[in-house]
């Protein structure tokens, strides 16, 4: 009954709930009773009725610190004040700390479909901001040709992709002292030593149980008709096109034997030309790619 | 101060419970409510809703102010305390004056009247 009751005075005008309601429920609460409900009814009745405009154009009132001003028609009590204050001031604080200190503004490029800070990197000192026509520089991304070639190279020449563990087209130092564990994981058929075609050359799509079609070195159709010659001369051609096969395949018979597996850390380092321990792009790559990529870059 | 107090006459019977009650103290919504039961004898009892209807009014129009001190001492902090004005005050009496005039008024016709029907 007390729920109803209140839900009754709830649809109350506004200023009549907010000057009564509270007195008018500890009414009900001291003398609860059916009658009341009747009562409240008439209530709602009479005051949406009869008294629908009854100070519906707020009056202008200031609070007791002169500080706000309400359009309600009545005085907010004073705690509900300073408790309004207080928290317009923890607001205000988190916003001004969040501004200065913790968040990272974001930034977004209108009319991107990917809006990321740095997007467009305008150089701010070429903004010159008394000249209307004034031209902005646009810096243009700087692109690593090492790291377009070595993303192809590294996926073409399965020796490479196989010693690169942590895929950064980077052969790091560590990454060559495990040369060995890496390559055996190459040699599909278990003999020990790994051929061209586990080194990743390819005559077709499905030529080899593990190629991928990426390395043909047979004609775009797969065709598979190569004389035992032929054939042996694209296994020449295919283990001398990378400095890293051919570093590799020290007796130069088209294969990596067991115990070239094994000198493989040390015919690895041989190709460190700038003696860093690791092998860099440039250091493993075909001679005609490095002239290429060098005079590109001109 | 009679010609301001002459402007709100007749009072509604409500509205005359409501400073009938007040005249003696300062009382909070329910004890009006008692007061005017009292008054009444229990013939009219005034519903929350009727009483703080008028009481609006009264307030808007100044025959009766609210003691916000009150509301901090009483047992419920709900409830606050009402006072009738010196304007209300003055109302009242002159309503009672009317009244007085008007209950004469009704005796002396009756008077006069009772020989002729008899």
């Amino acid at each position: 009954m007390r729920v109803l009751y209140a839900f009754l005075l709830r649809l109350h005008p506004r200023h009549f709930r907010e000057r009564f309601a509270e007195e008018m429920m500890a009414i009900f609460d001291e003398a609860g009773s059916f009658q009341l409900l009747g009562d409240i009814l008439v209530s709602l009745i009479r005051q949406r009725a009869f008294r629908p405009n009854q100070q519906s154009a707020p009056a202008r009132m200031a609070s007791p610190s002169g500080m706000f001003q309400t359009l309600d028609t009545y005085t907010p009590r004073r705690s509900a004040l300073i408790q309004g204050a207080a928290l317009s001031a923890i607001f205000f604080g988190a916003l001004v700390f969040a501004a200065t200190n913790g968040a990272r503004p974001i930034k977004f490029l209108i009319g991107s479909p990917d809006p990321r800070p740095g997007l467009l990197n305008l150089t701010r000192s070429s903004i010159e901001p008394a000249v209307p026509d004034a031209t902005v520089r646009v810096p243009t991304p700087a692109v690593d040709p090492w790291r377009g070639f070595a993303s192809k190279y590294f996926r073409i020449i399965y020796v490479l992709g196989a010693l690169d563990a942590n895929h950064d087209y980077v052969i790091s130092a560590e990454e060559i002292a495990a040369a060995p564990v890496a390559l055996r994981q190459l040699d599909l058929d278990g003999d020990g030593k790994l051929s061209a075609e586990e080194a990743g050359m390819c005559l077709g799509a499905g030529s080899f149980p593990g190629c991928r079609g990426e390395n043909t070195v047979g004609d775009e159709h797969g065709r598979m008709e190569w004389s035992p010659d032929q054939m042996e001369r694209f296994r020449a051609v295919f283990m001398g096109s990378s400095p890293v096969l051919a570093a590799l395949d020290t007796d130069h018979n088209s294969e990596i034997s067991a115990s070239e597996i094994r000198n493989a850390p040390a015919a690895l380092r041989r190709l460190d030309l700038n003696g860093d321990g690791k092998l860099l792009p440039v250091e493993i790559a075909p001679d005609s790619v490095v002239r290429e990529i060098l005079l590109r870059g001109r | 101060m009679k010609e301001q107090a002459t402007e709100f006459l007749p009072l509604n019977p409500a509205t005359l419970h409501i400073l009938l009650a007040l005249a003696g103290e300062d009382l909070h919504g329910y004890a009006i409510m008692q007061h005017v039961a009292e008054q009444s004898e229990g013939r009219y009892k005034l519903g929350p809703g009727t009483l703080y209807d008028n009481l609006q009014r009264l307030l808007d129009q100044g025959l009766v102010k609210e003691r916000a001190k009150e509301r901090e001492r009483s047992a419920d902090p709900r409830r606050r305390y009402y006072r009738l004005t010196a304007v209300g005050r003055g109302v009242l009496t002159a309503e009672v004056a009317r009244l007085e005039t008007v209950i004469r008024e009704a005796k002396l016709h009756l008077q006069t009247a009772r020989p002729g029907r008899a």
